[in-house]
């Protein structure tokens, strides 16, 4: 069994990453830039204005699966949590896939010889992009301006009838499973390059792309989890405040 | 031994060691994955050939339904449940294990789970595709439905799933895209012939 620590306030931030360097993408989503000399979490944290219980909730989260952040919850905004989720998604719209296109299309040495393979990978790897990107845009179209609404007029104690039929249009509840089809197209990327993908090819290039997907996988779920396990529960409790206060 | 592929998806830190310990006692070797919710579970099952799943009886949103939808798209896996008193029994779970069980007990359901999934070595996956299984593939990547597919080869759709449930099994392919670069890498067909 893996030993997982958790992190705490007064961990030097260099030690952090020594001890995951998975969480590098992580802390630069919080703005925070490497040239941590000998400073703490908490010392950071102050230095770049950054609300530490939910800093260290969204690292331990992403550094242990098992981590489970019932007990702090609340202690902060959930539109900190909206920011956090949507450079996130940046981060892969904006640095993660073009990063894969470039590799996958310079993946065959001689795309004149090898058009075909040359196409049908560069194909797929279209298709995923534009099931990823249309899964993103929807969270960011859709779910979370309900979410910011919610908790604006929870904390506000004022409903419009406007926002009232706003607010009626979604529920948490249908949070959809549906990362599941952005997670499938990955998986079989991943099977085509390790299993089917015929000789010539880049092997360090291949390998490149591999490691990138994997890497990728694991901040996706990551990125699920912090979905399913922080945001998910907090937005079922302002509705469930929401309902008391219409009915009130 | 061959080496199991375990799901535990059990929230205890102790009880998870303690069954890690059992383990490494009756010299099982295992790739050991935790899940704390259902749909990680799926994940998991997913990615990769799992064996045997360990879950409590509180784990969170599992139901009976749940589990036989799970081994029926998994064939092979076997589900384990603790319990700490009977009436936490799903009865349709292959394996039940008490906490208050004395050792000998333990060590010797814990066995019993381990041989009852001893699965039949990768047949499947080494002689590759079936010949129908490989016409199935070839109208799949040029874009027929399920139902198309039936009509066309006279089966039931539901054969059509099962036997593109198979397919996608034995290449680790699931979507109808990822087949269809496969079906062009292997000639099963042209590819100016997809739609």
């Amino acid at each position: 069994m893996k030993k997982t620590s958790v992190i705490n306030p007064g961990m030097k931030m260099a030690e952090v990453v020594h001890i995951d360097y998975t969480l590098l993408p992580v802390i630069n989503r919080f703005g925070i830039s490497l040239g941590f000399g000998d400073e703490t979490i908490e010392q950071i944290c102050r230095m770049y204005h950054i609300n530490m219980d939910f800093f260290l909730e969204i690292l331990n989260t992403f550094h242990d699966p098992d981590y489970f952040p019932e007990e702090n919850l609340k202690k902060y905004p959930i539109g900190l949590l909206i920011d956090y989720l949507k450079k996130t998604h940046s981060y892969y719209l904006e640095v993660k896939v073009p990063e894969l296109e470039k590799l996958i299309t310079g993946m065959i040495d001689d795309p004149k010889q090898e058009r075909q393979k040359h196409k049908l990978m560069n194909e797929f790897f279209a298709h995923y992009k534009k099931e990823l990107t249309d899964h993103i845009l929807r969270e960011e179209d859709k779910v979370y301006p309900y979410i910011l609404d919610l908790e604006k007029t929870v904390k506000e104690k004022n409903c419009s009838d406007e926002m009232k039929k706003r607010l009626n249009r979604y529920s948490i509840d249908h949070f959809p499973d549906e990362h599941d089809d952005v997670e499938e197209k990955l998986l079989d990327l991943k099977n085509i390059i390790i299993k089917y993908l015929p000789p010539p090819i880049d092997a360090n290039r291949c390998n490149a792309i591999l490691y990138m997907l994997f890497e990728l996988e694991k901040d996706l779920n990551d990125h699920a989890r912090i979905e399913d396990t922080i945001m998910v529960p907090m937005v079922a409790d302002l509705e469930k405040q929401y309902e008391k206060m219409i009915k009130a | 031994m061959s080496n199991y592929n375990i799901i535990m998806a059990e929230k205890s830190y102790l009880v998870r060691l303690g069954i890690m310990q059992v383990l490494e006692e009756l010299k099982v070797q295992a790739t050991i994955s935790e899940c704390s919710n259902i749909k990680e579970v799926k994940h998991r099952l997913k990615s990769m050939d799992v064996d045997v799943m360990i879950m409590n009886a509180a784990f969170k949103d599992i139901s009976a339904s749940e589990i036989i939808q799970l081994k029926s798209d998994h064939p092979g896996l076997k589900v384990a449940q603790i319990i700490n008193s009977e009436e936490e029994a799903i009865p349709v779970v292959d394996h039940i294990i008490n906490l208050n069980e004395d050792k000998r007990k333990v060590f010797q359901k814990i066995e019993a789970i381990f041989k009852s999934a001893q699965r039949p070595k990768h047949e499947a996956s080494e002689s590759g595709l079936s010949k129908r299984e490989i016409e199935i593939l070839r109208l799949v990547a040029r874009g027929l439905t399920n139902s198309e597919i039936a009509e066309k080869l006279f089966i039931s759709t539901h054969t059509v799933i099962s036997h593109r449930k198979n397919i996608s099994h034995k290449l680790g392919i699931k979507s109808v895209a990822g087949l269809t670069v496969y079906a062009v890498l292997n000639n099963y067909i042209d590819g100016s012939s997809i739609r």
